[in-house]
């Protein structure tokens, strides 16, 4: 039975590593109001270069925007992800506080447990890593004290099937 | 060695263009350069570049191959956007070439520079901004086989100045086998539709553009006649099969005839064959067909569930599947019930007749497409502009074959009937080839009336004047109380001395009697001709089925 609900959409696009294949490619997205949650796009093999988007939409409304990606010249090949089935990470980088002393402990703990780690210390501030699939690095960026983080840059998903 | 410009020349040559439409300028010279020296190619000087797409749109509707365009950088471009789109809705195969400033000057605002690759993006196919000249045949070999496979469309090419000037070595594209080949069509859908089809009780066909395009009219008429299908089209479908046919409804829609539109919502299986299912063909998209199960047959699955669901969704090359159907129906002949069919379409027409359409003073403008019809022969084109001239030529020109009706349907350009017309000529010389206006419309872009003349491209314009937007008077009179706001042209434009203006005839037609005369006088004078109509001022295009509403609430 279709389902108006809007889910989440895990696609991976491999196209042409050339000048204005994002631009067609998220112009299919913007065109239509749909946002997109989070795109990631990177060299793949060859010439080509892998997009990762993620979004939600009802499955009327993406069914008719997978179909009009295939559409695009430049696309060569586009994946559905079961999110059940796929591997799914994303990688932040953080500028935090020098912790006060009593906090100290509680903070390195924190990143010991989510494997982030201390890329470099100065004086005011540190440069944390954390990566992981998106829920663990919102999680962690949670667990800090809301006043500790300065500045994040979140990368966006890499995601792959698992068979 | 060859310059870009030799090879781009070159590459369409070898695509087999005979005929460009353009305008030169700083970005195009090279180009223009090579061409001041290529016989093979007949280049047609047009007045400003929007009436140069139309006519490369236009040549292309009419012939089935593609049609060129070439224009500068920047304003050329940009006056091109209105055509490109115009062609990208009604999925016609034109490939636009425009010069760039040299490449070491995109981005900086240099003079004549427009971003034309971000421009073009949603209007085309695809586009190329070429960044060396090496690239070039293949790129122009591609922009042809795109424009035309599948679900054709226009692509643009844009050529930076440096890149026409630049000299390689030339390596020329094998000319291989397409592609894109169309998708394979599965022989249990053909049954299960085959089946569809003999066991509803009132089945319909709707074809549409894309029935034209795949050149089914000939299955889709063995269709129908084996099983007793009446057929429906849309807009861009007229002429699919004759409209004199006695399966063929006619147009439904908006404007749609009452017996094509009733046939449908009675339908218990209707066969969309290259439909969109647009928002002026269906009406209120929930009473569309409401009783009816729906196969979509379309190249472009992307069309599917878009506008109405698809109980079974195609996607194929509709002569193709068509043909499977056809073949398979032929077998199994014996359990054919064709007569209760035949009743029933019988009964429609009954009850769905149109008023005979009498002479009358001041002239209707029913009356007048009738005369203008009586003029031409089954092989010629009929053009239309927007508007209401556009819908009674719709409602009244039986058309009787693919390709002899043109008119721009998703984009509804005003301006867009006379270009396209010369296109039209162009690539069909031994056909009439006649423009239905509004006097509104026309005036958009009568300029190229000159370059009609200087080509020696004989189209002849009917203008139904009424002296208003009409179609836009037509909702103010039906919508807003008649507050006519903005919609009168008023009185004093001569369109029998601007066609002498530019070296063309005029004819002015006031009463009824005269205007299958002026017709045949205008076909007939050799050069391109104006036939200026007076028309009942305040004629409203009938039938109407209001916007917002279903099919069913059709006006007479």
């Amino acid at each position: 039975m279709m389902s108006s609900e809007a889910k989440t959409r895990i696609i991976s696009l491999l196209v042409d590593d050339k000048p204005g294949v994002m631009e067609r490619v998220s112009m299919v997205f913007g065109r239509r109001g749909i946002n997109i949650d989070s795109i990631t796009v990177g060299r793949a093999n060859g010439t080509k270069a892998r997009i990762v988007l993620l979004y939600k939409l009802d499955d009327k409304k993406n069914r008719h925007l997978i179909a009009l990606l295939r559409k695009i010249h430049q696309v060569h090949t586009l994946d559905e992800f079961d999110y059940e089935n796929a591997v799914l990470r994303e990688l932040a980088l953080l500028r935090v506080r020098v912790p006060a002393e009593e906090t100290k402990l509680k903070i390195m703990r924190e990143i010991d447990q989510y494997g982030a780690r201390i890329l470099n210390v100065g004086v005011s501030f540190l440069l944390l890593e954390i990566s992981g699939d998106s829920s663990r690095v919102q999680s962690f960026l949670e667990k800090l004290e809301p006043g500790l983080i300065v500045d994040v840059t979140r990368s966006g998903l890499a995601a792959m099937q698992i068979s | 060695m060859m310059t870009g410009a030799h090879a781009l020349v070159e590459s369409l040559k070898r695509e087999g263009v005979i005929s460009i439409f353009g305008i030169p300028g700083g970005a195009i010279m090279p180009v223009y350069d090579v061409l001041y020296d290529t016989s093979e190619i007949r280049h047609i000087l047009m007045r400003h570049e929007q009436g140069a797409a139309h006519a490369a749109d236009g040549y292309a509707r009419a012939s089935g191959r593609p049609g060129v365009c070439m224009v500068t950088s920047g304003p050329g471009a940009t006056n091109l956007i209105t055509g490109i789109a115009t062609a990208h809705m009604d999925s016609s195969p034109v490939v636009s070439i425009a010069g760039q400033v040299p490449s070491s000057l995109i981005g900086t605002d240099a003079f004549q520079e427009a971003d034309v690759f971000s421009l073009m993006l949603p209007i085309t196919k695809n586009n190329f901004l070429v960044r060396n000249a090496s690239e070039i045949p293949q790129v122009v070999k591609s922009s042809f086989e795109l424009a035309t496979s599948g679900r054709p469309g226009p692509v643009h090419i844009d050529l930076p100045k440096d890149v026409q000037t630049a000299e390689f070595e030339a390596d020329w594209p094998e000319s291989e086998a397409k592609q894109t080949d169309p998708p394979k069509t599965d022989p249990n859908t053909i049954s299960q539709i085959v089946e569809m089809l003999t066991s509803s009780e009132m089945p319909v066909i709707f074809a549409g553009g894309g029935a034209i395009q795949a050149g089914c009219s000939k299955e889709i008429l063995a269709l129908s006649e084996l099983l007793a299908v009446p057929i429906v089209t849309t807009l861009m479908g007229k002429g699919i099969v004759p409209e004199t046919h006695p399966l063929c409804l006619g147009m439904l829609g908006m404007h749609g005839l009452k017996v094509a539109n009733k046939a449908v919502q009675e339908s218990d299986l209707l066969f969309g064959i290259g439909v969109r299912f647009d928002d002026r063909a269906t009406g209120k998209v929930r009473q569309f067909a409401p009783n009816a199960k729906v196969i979509h047959l379309d190249v472009d699955p992307s069309e599917f569930e878009k506008n109405v669901r698809a109980d079974l969704p195609l996607s194929s090359d509709a002569k193709a599947a068509l043909g499977m159907i056809v073949d398979q129906l032929l077998a199994k002949a014996a359990k054919l019930r064709k007569s209760e069919r035949i009743q029933r379409i019988e009964r429609l027409k009954m009850e769905n007749t149109n008023d005979a359409v009498v002479p009358s003073q001041p002239i209707s403008p029913q009356f007048a497409v009738k005369e203008i019809m009586r003029a031409l022969d089954e092989d010629d084109i009929v053009v239309t502009e927007v508007g209401q001239n556009q819908m009674w030529a719709a409602i009244h020109c039986k058309i009787s074959k693919p390709r002899n009706f043109i008119t721009s349907g998703g984009l509804g350009t005003m301006g867009f009937g006379f270009p396209a017309a010369m296109g039209a000529k162009v690539a069909r010389p031994d056909s009439n080839v006649i423009d239905i206006a509004g006097d509104g419309s026309f005036l958009m872009n009568c300029n190229q009336m000159a370059a009609a003349v200087e080509n020696d491209i004989p189209v002849v314009v009917a203008i139904l004047d009424n002296h208003y937007l009409g179609m836009v008077r037509q909702w103010q009179e039906l919508f807003m109380k008649k507050r006519y706001s903005a919609v009168y042209l008023g009185e004093r434009t001569d369109f029998v001395k601007l066609a002498e203006s530019f070296g063309a005839r005029g004819w002015k037609v006031e009463r009824p009697g005269e205007l299958l005369e002026a017709m045949r006088e205008a076909l007939k004078c050799g050069s391109p001709a104006v036939v200026d109509v007076e028309i009942a001022r305040e004629a409203n295009v009938f039938p109407m089925v209001p916007p917002g509403a279903s099919l069913d609430e059709i006006v007479d």
